[in-house]
């Protein structure tokens, strides 16, 4: 089993449905993303194109998150999908130093390190990604890469693909069709002070609150995570 | 015209705790290491160990508990030590700090026993090689190890730099130098000495202003992201901070102790000022960039 996405920027829409679906099936806080649509705009009026770029963190098949986390509550699973255990994560935030694509985030609830999690929980059932099943215009395909009859196969067996940052050697399982190198590029200038539907937010800061009863179990260190998946060892860095 | 229109935004998650637990541990690391081989193979108690130490362990303390409020989860911070992922320096950086910390707080409960004649001079003599070789690794290991943890957040371009594991050994040496000069200084050490310790701090601050203005014009950049870093530091949002903590951090305190080793006091401030605010810029610089 290999994880992988597949986004078709040509067919996004920038419904933010798999923004939204992601928050209400991962209950993430507000202020931060596991999932977002970078928006660009290229061109002159009248010649506007604007770009709408699903993104999130790549499952890289070399995670630098995996490799700088010190207590593998950063972990990579033998399918590839790239977790997080918020029961062991201690909030140091060498893993969000680590990724190359902003794809990490400190939930304020919890003080722990969150991001995308390729819907474990639902793929663990034989279901896919919540944001998969909610994309009107199914710009986002899921799947097992290793399997040459999956969807995932066919399109990377005929289309022309790009990731984002292809130099930082993580072999990011997130890959593009029809991607525009202006969204997938991270130093474009934003269009002002202020977004065009959002303001800049103000950065949240210090300690987490108070989460009750967080009973720290203890996973085992032993090549299991906390719910049976097994692990894949850390890497060397720039190892393919 | 192309433009960013929406986007995600990013918080800055390592601030002022990680520039200023560079400056303690590198005064407690190099600290050590001017005073091991002044001690080895002596037998005789000795004021300034105790000084000297007191003022490493009072470092670490400080060090740790900057670590510690770093954390988002500082309650949980013996994860580290009881489920360390040994390929993070993070986790190598617990045991390092951990074994440090430990080894000078024994020695200096030594030291103190001695002084006041708890403790006979053939088990002092003893006590000093026992604690004192396994320190000279781990001190240089507390100086330097911050430099591949930079190295392993490959998110941040500007950190991977080669200069930066031989920069702070330098910080090491001459934060040392400049505290044991201090120490010296307050004890009366012998002139040779507090000579040898203000030529190393001399020529040691020196070579760190010359790897950092190779390390800052010399060394080429990999990738846009982390020239722009380098252009705020410079010239642009940073600049500041660093032309002024070079100026404060290594300019002055070389003047200060030129003058005499007897101003090593205030030498030792204005170079931990100015290393913080030198690695102030070096630590938010390549945060304030944008990964997506």
């Amino acid at each position: 089993m290999n994880y992988g996405f597949v986004i078709n920027t040509g067919n996004c829409i920038g419904c933010h449905a798999c923004s939204t679906a992601c928050k209400s099936e991962n209950q993430v806080p507000l202020g931060v993303q596991r999932t977002w649509v970078k928006t660009t705009e290229q061109g002159r009026y009248p010649d506007v194109t604007r770009h709408f770029q699903v993104t999130r963190c790549n499952h890289c098949a070399n995670p630098p998150c995996v490799r700088s986390c010190p207590t593998t509550a950063m972990y990579q699973r033998d399918d590839g999908i790239v977790e997080f255990d918020p029961d062991v994560c201690i909030g140091c935030k060498a893993c969000i130093q680590a990724c190359p694509y902003d794809a990490i985030h400190i939930d304020p609830d919890s003080g722990t390190a969150s991001k995308c999690h390729y819907c474990a929980h639902r793929v663990d059932v034989g279901q896919e990604p919540a944001c998969v099943v909610v994309c009107p215009e199914h710009a986002i395909i899921a799947g097992d890469m290793d399997d040459p009859k999956s969807e995932i196969s066919a399109i990377l067996a005929t289309k022309h693909v790009t990731v984002r940052k292809p130099e930082q050697g993580t072999s990011p399982k997130l890959l593009y069709v029809n991607g525009n190198e202006l969204a997938l590029h991270p130093t474009a200038k934003a269009a002002g002070e202020s977004f065009w539907n959002s303001d800049v937010v103000t950065h949240h800061h210090g300690p987490a609150p108070e989460m009750g009863d967080a009973s720290h179990k203890l996973p085992g260190t032993d090549g299991t995570a906390y719910h049976g998946a097994q692990l894949r060892e850390a890497q060397d860095q720039g190892a393919p | 015209m192309s433009q960013v229109v929406w986007n995600a935004q990013h918080d800055i998650h390592w601030h002022w705790p990680i520039p200023a637990y560079i400056v303690t541990k590198a005064a407690a690391g190099g600290l050590v290491l001017a005073m091991v081989p002044l001690i080895l193979g002596s037998a005789s108690a000795s004021g300034m160990m105790v000084i000297a130490l007191a003022l490493v362990v009072a470092l670490m303390v400080a060090t740790n508990g900057l670590l510690l409020y770093d954390l988002e989860r500082p309650e949980r911070f013996l994860f580290l030590l009881i489920r360390p992922q040994w390929r993070s320096w993070v986790a190598r950086a617990a045991w390092i700090l951990t074994g440090f910390t430990a080894l000078s707080s024994f020695w200096f409960g030594v030291e103190l026993l001695a002084y006041v004649g708890w403790v006979s001079p053939g088990n002092l003599s003893l006590a000093r090689w026992v604690f004192g070789v396994p320190l000279v690794p781990l001190s240089l290991a507390t100086g330097t190890y911050t430099a591949f943890l930079f190295a392993q957040a490959e998110g941040r371009d500007f950190w991977q730099s080669p200069v930066t594991p031989v920069h702070m050994l330098m910080q090491t040496f001459y934060m040392g130098a400049l505290a044991a000069l201090t120490v010296g200084s307050l004890v009366g050490l012998g002139d040779v000495t507090m000579e040898r310790f203000q030529n190393f701090g001399l020529a040691t601050m020196g070579l760190s202003l010359v790897l950092v203005l190779f390390g800052e014009f010399g060394v080429s950049r990999a990738s846009e992201l982390a020239v722009r870093a380098q252009r705020e530091i410079q010239w642009g949002a940073w600049k500041h901070h660093f032309w002024g903590g070079l100026a404060v951090g290594l300019v002055l305190p070389m003047l200060l102790i030129l003058v005499s080793s007897y101003l090593a006091l205030p030498a030792l401030l204005a170079a931990g000022a100015g290393l913080f605010a030198y690695e102030l810029a070096f630590v938010l610089a390549p945060q304030q960039i944008q990964n997506s």
